[in-house]
């Protein structure tokens, strides 16, 4: 408590010294997630130390808004149209269409033709830097992170080397960089078989309640899944078709229940909150299915507390990226804020300003982390993952992590962030990239299909219905959701994409990405 | 009464305000007592009722609940013109009267029992046991469920069904036991309450009734029948009334966390308490949560005055108003 | 009391008996599932005879700073101030509502009664609580929103009071010259311990229990966050990272959180406090009812 207060002192002092030195400088309330437990102490301290920084370079004074997951997803949004007063937010693109509906955010649109807007878009990319919109209205700017899904299964190593999976699949470990070979999904059954046999008691494949669709194929789900472009039909489509009528969609169902049926999938996964960390730790499950990037084997091997192989699979060499895919999460500038243009400052900063983006994620140098011989940044001496007192690591969920240090977490090198650009090469923009549909006039039409989908959804992409009542199923879904207004929107949809392509065009993948593919195609 | 008084002064305005103002004089001390809550209720209960507005508008935070603008029945049309919208309002219901029914007469036979206890230290371990449940939060409960129930790690599949010789059963797919489940559920966790005040009302029942009844070579159930029943009659009623009221309304934990919102059990365990949640807490659709919760009221509202009317006929003295 | 049968005293124990094994059995597996190794919890499964016994959860707790012991101490503040007011306004205003012939009554208890069927929602409870009397970030947010009073107590009270006192005993009281306050303060409130002490306990209970006041009105002051918000908070980061469509960002924050066993631990020692100190205020509880009664 002393700490703290001495603390709070000399940040008032420092605070106090800008002050009398230029015109009061704008205060700002940057409130984000932090999926961490920090020290609040030292998050002062980092606050303190940032502000030193910010006031003279950009004349705002930043003070941090911490919000748990769980606040964001429930309280944090009565708060945000209840109109309490915020600044910058943090918005998440399944959510964000209330706040809009609300008016309780803000419209970029402008604030991209200044010239903040302009350096973030030199930063981040026209294409990018416009996808988080809704009927033109741009509510927030996306994190920057790998943007393309590719699937594909995380494997215990010890029982791969044990059975001899490693030399069969060619497995190593630190292996994760995407080459353009993937398996088909059907062989991964050969795997759980031959694991199931040696390791009968063994689960051999995790999944959970909540949706893994996307790591077995990839359709432009455009938005809310109610109405999708079958990617896996034509790349090129822009017809709106029901995603669950689709024969992509019966044969995944028809193959995890065929899974499900042999045993292969965790019995509990149409209702399990668990997550896969906790199965890998208790040591009874050897793989889940999960999207995989460079570097992912180290964070995973870190998050379970075990060593794994990794071993990509899909029907493509490539994968799409939707709107979705990268709008994700991001950062957006709330209606009651009170000096937007500042606002909007600090977002130029968050996207552009390496110094300022390392303060936040990683905290003091020297203190909280330091800087390593090849340019990457790990904890400072005597601090590491499980005594840290600041340390965000959410350089995925908001602001532009690629102008920041890399974290050197063992597995990567000064390169990294350019070996994930070139991750995100590997992928095939859906034509409708850069299209949000508007569904707010249908509020009513969108709350059925959901507790229509729900029903059966975990069900079905879990296995868990079982091989024989997987046609059934599908089809009591269908009736389900036409009768909960699908066809209407549907309709809807298809005519708001044609008019958004009658006047922006179908989105082109880049040459450089076509090229590359098809060098392995 | 109070309001023939008063309209009435206009007429006779000398007689009648002076009868006005001897009322209070007279009571002056008992409407102070009532202010203090009153205006608590007003501020917490009151005041944020004006908001049920927003059930017909199309909200917006910048206008706040009075300057959005109108946006009519719309707000109401998910429940009704939904095929979840039958089912829903089906489970409510049907879940609540059954929770009436049975916390009212397993709550009235335990507290029976407890009363009857002769040793002071079995009242005592019983009456502190059956209120324990009721410590437990939602989300706990929903675990402890899961413990039970779980496919892969529960003691049900794991140890009691094999030990009986049966096959494990996937609970949280299998529609049709949740009815069960969810009514043992909640009387596991609510009886304690009702129990409690029927225990507090039993004892309050004058002695001397039960002991003409021994002399009368009454036997036990007789006196139930004759004493305690017509004894804890205001308090069933009062209780029973004031549950109808909220009929529409339903433990959210109990039907969103204890099922673990598997979505195959929706046919069964969707109240539109969860639909609501699900459906539009996420979205922050102001509207649409405020049209459901109007629609809540308002219909449990009618009903409460319904059943209050019949108390009424039947007996008056126990109407709630 | 009636003289009962033998058969009927047996049953009665045998049901009651049972009934107590139903009730305290899940509590039993909350502890043994506190107190079983995390890796056997997920491998073998839950059982109230876990292969190997860990104290790794609570080590946990307790290790996870003061946070705790915090939240216990505003636990315990609000919910013995809330409660003591709470008893209080309700006897209060359940006085005069017993009062059958008090002018006004029937309106009075129809506007208590009505503040149980309409609620105004959420959000403008929210701007109300947070914009016009700006208690968020308080203790006031965990003590006064919602808990203060409830209806169901109100009319509890009320009709306590109206069938347990009789109307002779007032105006008796009033030829002697006392006067309403009097009344109360010498005969209904000790006549009406036992509802009293009864609608204590669940008022209690509510304060003890709640976390959404705390999740709403607590946010940038989380030293005033209770023990149930604590549990909340984790217990929900849970669920929204597990069962939201998950990016690997997000996957490596979830097996980051708490195990379930941590998770039971903290649900256990949640409830613990309280089921220590329900025994002791039992003995009143008991006393309150075969003393306080009408004789």
């Amino acid at each position: 408590m002393k700490k703290l207060l001495s603390l709070l002192l000399a940040a008032a002092m420092v605070l106090g010294l800008c002050v009398s030195a230029s015109a009061a400088p704008t205060h700002l309330t940057f409130s984000y997630i932090e999926f961490y437990p920090q020290d609040a102490t030292e998050r002062s301290a980092v606050v303190a130390a940032l502000n030193e920084y910010l006031i003279p370079n950009y004349d705002i004074e930043v003070e941090f808004n911490p919000i748990q997951f769980s606040e964001f997803n429930s309280s944090f949004g009565t708060s945000v149209v209840a109109f309490d007063p915020y600044d910058v937010i943090p918005v998440f693109y399944n959510n964000v269409s209330g706040w809009i509906k609300a008016e309780a955010m803000t419209d970029l649109t402008p604030y991209l033709e200044t010239e903040d807007g302009k350096a973030i878009i030199d930063a981040i990319g026209e294409q990018n830097a416009r996808v988080s919109s809704i009927n033109g209205f741009i509510y927030g700017l996306p994190a920057s992170k790998e943007s393309v899904e590719l699937g594909g299964l995380w494997m215990r190593k010890d029982i791969c080397d044990e059975l001899g999976l490693t030399e069969k699949y060619g497995l190593e470990s630190n292996k994760d960089t995407y080459d353009g070979h993937a398996r088909p999904w059907s062989e991964a059954a050969e795997i759980f078989q031959t694991v199931k046999d040696a390791h009968p008691e063994m689960i051999p494949l995790y999944m959970s309640s909540s949706d893994q669709t996307a790591r077995f194929y990839f359709v432009d789900q455009l938005l809310d899944r109610f109405g999708v472009l079958d990617w896996q039909a034509d790349h090129d489509s822009t017809r709106v078709v029901n995603e669950f009528e689709t024969e992509t969609f019966k044969n995944l169902c028809k193959m995890l229940a065929d899974w499900y049926d042999k045993g292969y999938i965790y019995k509990d996964a149409a209702t399990d909150q668990q997550g896969s960390a906790t199965m890998i730790k208790a040591g009874n499950t050897f793989s889940y299915a999960t999207a995989i990037k460079p570097g992912f084997l180290a964070e995973a091997n870190a998050t379970n507390g075990r060593e794994g192989y990794v071993l990509y699979f899909g029907d493509y060499v490539e994968g799409g990226i939707s709107s979705g895919n990268v709008a994700f999460f991001g950062l957006g500038i709330a209606d009651s804020c009170e000096n937007k243009d500042a606002a909007f400052k600090f977002l130029r900063a968050l996207y552009t300003d390496p110094v300022v983006m390392n303060f936040w994620q990683f905290g003091i140098e020297g203190q909280d982390y330091k800087v390593l011989e090849d340019g990457t940044a790990y904890f400072a001496d005597g601090v590491d993952n499980s005594n840290f007192k600041y340390f965000q690591n959410t350089g995925w969920a908001a602001g532009n992590q690629f102008i920041g240090y890399v974290w050197n977490d063992g597995s990567k090198k000064a390169d990294y962030w350019d070996l994930l650009k070139s991750h995100n090469t590997w992928s095939y923009y859906s034509p409708a990239f850069g299209f949000m549909w508007d569904s707010s006039a249908y509020a009513t039409q969108i709350t059925a299909l959901n507790s229509a989908l729900e029903t059966y959804r975990a069900a079905l992409l879990t296995g868990s219905v079982g091989s024989a009542n997987v046609d059934a199923t599908i089809e009591q879904l269908n009736s389900a959701l036409y009768a909960s207004g699908l066809q209407t929107v549907i309709d809807a949809k298809q005519a708001q994409l044609d008019e958004w392509l009658a006047v922006n065009g179908p989105t082109q993948t880049p040459q450089e990405d076509l090229d590359l593919i098809n060098s392995v195609k | 009464m109070t309001q023939k008084t008063i309209s009435a002064s206009g007429r006779i305005p000398g007689r009648r305000r002076s009868r006005f103002l001897e009322t209070l004089r007279k009571n002056w001390i008992l409407y102070l007592m009532f202010l203090p809550g009153a205006a608590y209720l007003i501020i917490n209960n009151y005041i944020p009722m004006t908001g049920l507005v927003v059930a017909f508008k199309d909200y917006s935070a910048k206008r706040g609940l009075w300057g959005s603008n109108w946006a009519g029945l719309k707000n109401f049309e998910f429940l009704f013109a939904t095929p979840d919208a039958m089912v829903i309002t089906r489970n409510t219901i049907l879940y609540n009267l059954a929770f009436i029914l049975l916390n009212n007469v397993i709550g009235i036979m335990f507290a029976i029992f407890i009363c009857d206890m002769k040793g002071a230290r079995s009242k005592k371990v019983f009456q502190s046991a059956i209120l324990f449940p009721y410590l437990m939060s939602s989300v706990v409960l929903g675990y402890i469920v899961y413990a039970f129930l779980s496919q892969q790690t529960g003691i049900v599949n794991n140890s009691i069904l094999p030990a009986l010789g049966q096959e494990a059963v996937n609970w949280y797919s299998t529609p049709s036991a949740w009815p069960w489940i969810l009514i043992f559920v909640n009387l596991w966790k609510g009886v304690g309450y009702g129990c409690l005040i029927y225990i507090s009302t039993i004892n309050g029942i004058e002695p001397s009734l039960f002991e003409a009844c021994t002399l009368d070579g009454a036997s036990k159930w007789q006196s139930i029948v004759h004493i305690t029943l017509p004894e804890l009659k205001a308090t069933v009623i009062t209780l029973t009334l004031m549950s109808i009221g909220r009929i529409f309304y339903s433990d959210f934990g109990l039907f969103y966390q204890v099922p673990r919102n598997s979505g195959l059990l929706y046919s069964v365990t969707d109240v539109i308490d969860t639909y609501v949640y699900r459906g539009l807490m996420v979205q922050n659709n102001v509207g649409m949560a405020a049209a459901a919760g109007f629609y809540q009221s308002i219909v449990g509202f009618i009903v409460v005055l319904i059943a209050n009317g019949i108390v009424r006929k039947v007996s008056s003295e126990n109407a709630l108003f | 009391m009636v003289g009962t049968s033998k058969a009927y005293k047996i049953l009665s124990y045998v049901v009651m008996t049972l009934w107590a094994a139903i009730i305290i059995l899940p509590f039993l597996l909350l502890l043994m599932s506190s107190l079983t190794d995390e890796q056997v919890l997920v491998a073998n499964g839950y059982s109230f005879f876990p292969k190997k016994f860990s104290g790794a959860s609570y080590a946990y707790i307790f290790q996870s700073g003061d946070t705790i012991m915090q939240a216990y101490g505003i636990s315990i503040l609000v919910t013995v101030v809330g409660t003591l007011v709470s008893v209080v306004l309700t006897a209060l205003m359940a006085f005069p509502l017993s009062i059958n012939n008090l002018p006004g009554r029937r309106i009075m208890m129809f506007f208590v009664f009505f503040t149980m069927l309409f609620s105004g929602g959420i959000v403008p409870s929210y701007i109300m609580w947070s914009n016009t009397f700006k208690i968020k970030d308080t203790l006031f947010a965990q003590l006064i929103p919602n808990l203060l009073l409830s209806g169901w107590n109100i009319m509890m009270v009320r009709t306590y009071f109206s069938n347990s006192i009789p109307y002779a005993i007032y105006e008796a009281a009033e030829i002697d010259g006392a006067n309403h306050l009097q009344v109360f303060t010498k005969i209904v409130l000790p006549m009406g311990k036992p509802i009293l002490i009864t609608i204590g306990t669940f008022a209690g209970l509510g304060y003890w229990n709640d976390w959404t006041n705390g999740l709403y009105y607590i946010s940038r002051h989380k030293e005033f966050y209770n023990v149930q918000n604590l549990l909340n908070q984790m217990v929900s980061n849970i669920q929204y990272l597990a069962t939201s469509t998950t990016n690997s960002g997000m996957a490596s924050a979830l097996g980051s959180l708490p195990a379930t066993g941590i998770q039971m631990a903290i649900a256990f020692v949640a409830i613990l406090p309280i089921m220590l100190i329900f025994p002791l205020f039992q003995k009143y509880y008991a006393k309150g009812i075969s003393v306080g009664a009408v004789k």
